[in-house]
């Protein structure tokens, strides 16, 4: 009785059908794309709500900029140059996935791990060293607003590494199939990713 | 046939349980709602009971003091919300409907939908585990505003705050990666010749209602956030006394507060559409109209938050746009509820149970819209707006939404969901006991808000201003306990037909729509090896010229219907 057993009666699928039934996107388009921009749509809101919130806290708030001079102006420039090296690394992979250049996706898949861990290598030096200068979440708000908005950045980076971790696994298996267009969804979500410390960097550390 | 039995039963908990099937997952939804639809409800119970018999025991509970009563209102409020109306009206019908109507095998993402059932889950068990913590649960009102809910310094309430918080967060990413599938779905898995002009109403509305949440919901994530580390780490977003802003919560919770009473709305209205279409045996009077002007509304939905706010030292300048805002919005609404109006005349209408239970709908939600107005308008919600007629009003949106609105699409496609038809009579029965006393419970506190009583209060006899409303609140008591009461025959009429109701068949209403071609109910992968081809709009009823008044969308399966 079990109908399921119906599902792959027809093991050539008609045009624009295949196993999960009809595809209806509009050209260029696939679910998985259109699924990470509409991530990063609810993602944006989230965010403005953030930087709404502390963009309103800081207007009547003057005094914060006397706090923002304690951040590591330098280490915060040196984050940006490596987040931006590693969307270079990652695009770099959505070619190569794109040509089906198998070692060239492991080369620059781990490239760009490399230095999305070398991001949050610093950002936890940056960490240790305020909390050291006893600067701690619950110094006053610009500190509140501070790590609760690099941290939440830092978890999404976290959460890229361990897709492109799924991936880099996939590509050194050999065994990336399918998973080719995935490279490209992925590196969306990491250029997104760095979209978001490109308006967090300034507006933390330099509107000092 | 014992192997067979075996193998069955190996698959018992990926079929039941850790299911990716779209179908499994929208019961699965349907079942957490109403487990934790008794909870709320048994809470309205005691915060009625309090309310009409101050300070005597409440059977089957026990005296319900003054801090169990916030704890119960608070989480009454969140239960029948968050886990109540966005899985029962959103995740349920999103997830049975939104493939089977379209014409797909599953969803475009099947495991992140089981995701987001278990997200939701966990949050329901989160919330229910906060009654057992030491300080007991949240009691700061389900809208959460802070100093009281930032620190357990003034609600002495820290464990209760953070699962509080918790739970909500797990719903908002829930529900919030429930919407992203289904808009997704609905736009790549299209069967062939479903352009999207002929894609039924309850699509589009579970759409509007998906889409209108996860553009709203980010700033109360983050803001949900900003609470829990307020609650567990001590910082000071929202507390005065260490420079935090107490309003920007509520600029953060409203944000979303107000778009969220259309996600609720708007899958209510587009089932309904589709039932009307149905039981008239007509068109859907202006489907264009309607749909653009969903548009206009959920646009104007981001921009009236405030007016949930005249009363929070709110610059009063900014009153005036937020009640202009409030009121046009008004007017999208008008015009689709006069397209309904519009849709009944000269249908031939069929007055069954899911059609009454719509009207129903219709006729109490238009109580609450109406209310509204009065709400916007800043000069007189400034001396409503504590008092049980924004309880009155909020409750004839919600109600008639989730559960006139819900109600009507369970007894509509249960025959789809179970292969078998809910008992007519049990359905009339519950229909009108629902109808008298739901009226019976929220239109006396029309009346005793506009007599000024506040809402939120535990014991309204330590006021002698509001003795004079006791007779009111006793009459609404024990109209809520019918209503809550009545449900029972639903749940007995849903045990018992899931088991003993007469067969009904793939299409027992003569339906257009895709859904109806399938299965009773559908298999897995829903359409066995052909797809339907859509040749045709989904409200083509009584069409001059053809022998039947029904015309279904896909006629390539329309013969094997018949000996199907």
């Amino acid at each position: 009785m079990d109908k399921s057993a119906n599902l792959p009666l027809t093991p050539h699928y008609p045009e624009n059908e295949g196993p999960e039934g009809y595809n209806s996107a509009p050209a260029g388009l696939t679910a998985g794309r259109l699924g990470i921009w509409a991530l990063i749509a609810s993602e944006i809101v989230l965010f403005a709500g953030l930087f709404g919130s502390f963009i309103l806290m800081r207007m009547i708030h003057p005094e914060w900029s006397e706090e923002a001079r304690h951040l590591n102006l330098v280490a915060g420039t040196l984050n940006s140059l490596v987040l931006l090296v590693s969307n270079f690394f990652m695009m770099k992979a959505s070619g190569a996935a794109g040509a089906e250049n198998n070692d060239n996706v492991k080369k620059y898949l781990v490239l760009t791990m490399a230095m999305g861990v070398l991001f949050l290598g610093v950002k936890a030096f940056e960490y240790t060293a305020e909390f050291a200068h006893g600067e701690f979440p619950t110094s006053g708000g610009f500190w509140s607003f501070y790590f609760l908005m690099t941290g939440i950045h830092a978890t999404h980076i976290l959460g890229g590494l361990v897709a492109l971790g799924l991936l880099l696994n996939r590509a050194l298996t050999g065994s990336m199939g399918n998973w080719k267009g995935r490279v490209a969804i992925t590196g969306i979500y990491w250029s997104f990713v760095e979209v978001v410390w490109i308006f967090l960097f300034p507006m933390l550390y330099l509107l000092a | 046939m014992s192997q067979d039995a075996h193998e069955h039963k190996q698959s018992f908990i990926s079929h039941y349980i850790f299911s990716t099937d779209h179908k499994m997952i929208g019961k699965q939804f349907l079942l957490l709602s109403t487990i934790m639809a008794c909870l709320g409800g048994f809470m309205a119970y005691l915060i009625r009971w309090e309310v009409a018999f101050p300070n005597v025991p409440a059977p089957f509970f026990g005296l319900v003091s003054p801090d169990k009563f916030n704890a119960i209102i608070t989480l009454h409020g969140t239960i029948m919300i968050f886990f109540v109306g966005m899985p029962f009206l959103s995740a349920f019908p999103s997830n049975f409907f939104i493939p089977l109507m379209i014409g797909a095998r599953d969803m475009a993402f099947p495991k992140l939908n089981m995701a987001s059932f278990w997200l939701t889950f966990a949050g329901a068990v989160l919330l229910v585990a906060s009654f057992f913590v030491p300080g007991g649960p949240v009691a700061g009102g389900w809208v959460g505003y802070p100093p009281l809910s930032a620190s357990s310094e003034f609600a002495g309430v820290k464990w209760g705050a953070c699962l509080w918080l918790l739970a909500l967060a797990m719903a908002f990413f829930s529900s919030s990666l429930g919407g992203l599938n289904y808009l997704v779905t609905a736009i790549t898995l299209r069967a062939k010749g479903m352009t999207y002009s002929r894609i039924p109403m309850t699509v589009w509305f579970l759409l509007a209602s998906a889409v209108t949440f996860f553009f709203s919901v980010g700033p109360l994530i983050a803001g949900d956030f900003m609470l829990i580390m307020d609650n567990m780490f001590g910082t000071g977003f929202f507390l005065p006394a260490k420079g935090g802003e107490p309003m920007l919560w509520e600029h953060l919770f409203w944000f979303f507060g107000h778009p969220e009473v259309y996600v609720l709305f708007f899958p209510a209205l587009g089932m309904g559409l589709d039932i009307m279409a149905t039981f008239t045996r007509k068109p859907i009077f202006g489907y264009k109209l309607i749909l653009w002007s969903t548009v206009s509304a959920i646009l104007l939905s981001f921009i009236v938050w405030a007016h949930h706010m005249f009363l929070s030292g709110l610059n009063p300048i900014l009153a005036t746009p937020f009640s202009i805002t409030t009121i046009l919005i008004s007017i999208p609404f008008a015009i689709i509820i006069f397209c309904m109006l519009a849709t009944l005349r000269h249908g031939s209408i069929r007055l069954e149970v899911p059609m009454l239970w719509m009207l129903g709908f219709l006729a109490t939600f238009l109580v609450g819209g109406l209310t509204g107005i009065f709400l916007g308008s800043a000069s007189v919600d400034i001396y409503l707006h504590g008092t049980y007629f924004v309880v009155a009003h909020f409750h004839y949106t919600l109600f008639p939404s989730v559960f006139f609105g819900g109600f009507s699409a369970v007894y509509y496609w249960f025959p789809k969901m179970y292969g078998r038809k809910l008992n007519e009579k049990l359905g009339l029965l519950h229909l009108a006991l629902t109808f008298i006393f739901f009226n019976g419970t929220f239109w006396p506190l029309f009346r005793v808000g506009i007599g000024g009583m506040i809402r939120r209060i535990a014991d309204p006899s330590f006021y002698p201003q509001y003795h004079q409303f006791a007779n009111w609140n006793i009459f609404a008591t024990i109209c809520a306990i019918s209503l809550i009461a009545s449900q029972s025959v639903f749940l007995w009429n849903l045990v018992l037909s899931m088991n003993h109701g007469p067969k009904a068949g793939k299409n027992p209403y003569q339906s257009n729509t895709l859904e109806w071609l399938a299965d009773s109910p559908p298999p897995h992968g829903n359409w066995g090896p052909v797809l339907p081809v859509v040749t045709s709009g989904p409200y083509e009823y009584s069409k001059p010229g053809e022998s039947e008044d029904w015309h279904s969308q896909a006629s390539n399966i329309k013969g094997e219907t018949v000996h199907g």
